[in-house]
């Protein structure tokens, strides 16, 4: 039997209200997103990767919690020992932190590029420390600091994985 | 909030007219943020793509959630048949009583480590 899905928005709201905390206002678009039509198969594409669960490489520095908004760059052939991850949900990082390619999937990637599923993947894969409480700042600090790094690598598609 | 982060990025590109995908585990979020097009998978939260220690079912899942690029013709989130198969609830409890069991907010850099923190130090001087 299937699990039910777990409802989110509400156990946020039941546990501001338990701090004594006005509900969080989560983001609900009011009109229907853009949608692009595939120029070209993804066999034959340019795939980039977003990630939003704090990763970053040994060597690199970490993310920090309060509405960071700056982003890494992670080289496509890193070595999966290297991944790291620091985010302000902690507590759903116990077993990436084991195992990286449950949050970041780097090796399912590699694997799928290998078998010509993928065209191509972009050389550097992008991620950024997804607990955003300002939308305003994440359209306009983390967003187009993303623009910049995509634009770099001329993508035909985006993948993204959030935690 | 990763998942609504991950709602604005996309829409984003997607109007700049980069076809985006979403492979996310919190129907909720996603269903209030209508990215483009989204695959969802319904494990617990840490689990997006693929179970702990697991790599066929990670390769599956990448797999799966890659087809949507070409699959899905107009904005939507289609759920994967994937079937978390045990130890729901164990990994539930962490969330039980708060669910944001959030870090306190701060500026400095969380490192996993005291080894990642020297290691970044040293690539920085």
């Amino acid at each position: 039997m299937s699990h039910p899905h777990s409802k989110y928005i509400e156990k946020t709201k039941q546990d501001y209200a338990k701090l004594g905390y006005e509900p969080y206002q989560w983001f609900r678009a009011e009109h229907v997103p853009a949608f692009v039509q595939l120029q070209k198969p993804l066999s034959e594409s340019k795939l980039g990767l977003v990630s939003t669960a704090g990763t970053y490489v040994k060597g690199q520095k970490a993310f920090f919690t309060k509405d960071d908004t700056s982003i890494r760059r992670i080289k496509s052939s890193t070595p999966v020992d290297k991944i790291r991850f620091a985010h302000i949900m902690q507590n759903y990082l116990v077993e990436a932190r084991k195992d990286p390619c449950t949050v970041f999937p780097l090796e399912a990637l590699r694997i799928l590029d290998d078998e010509g599923v993928i065209g191509e993947l972009a050389p550097e894969f992008l991620s950024c420390m997804g607990g955003i409480y300002s939308r305003s700042r994440v359209r306009n600090e983390l967003i187009p600091r993303l623009e910049k790094a995509v634009s770099d690598q001329r993508l035909d598609l985006l993948l993204l994985v959030p935690l | 909030m990763c998942h609504q982060t991950v709602c604005l990025i996309a829409r984003h590109f997607e109007e700049l007219g980069l076809p985006t995908l979403i492979l996310g585990s919190a129907l909720d979020i996603l269903e209030a943020g209508q990215p483009p097009r989204a695959k969802f998978l319904n494990y617990p939260l840490g689990f997006e793509s693929g179970r702990f220690a697991d790599k066929v079912n990670q390769l599956d899942v990448v797999r799966d959630a890659l087809r949507g690029f070409e699959t899905i013709k107009k904005p939507s989130i289609v759920q994967m048949e994937f079937e978390w198969p045990e130890g729901w609830e164990m990994i539930k409890s962490r969330e039980e009583g708060i669910l944001d069991l959030r870090s306190p907010r701060n500026e400095i850099p969380q490192y996993q480590s005291e080894d990642d923190r020297l290691a970044a130090e040293e690539d920085e001087s």
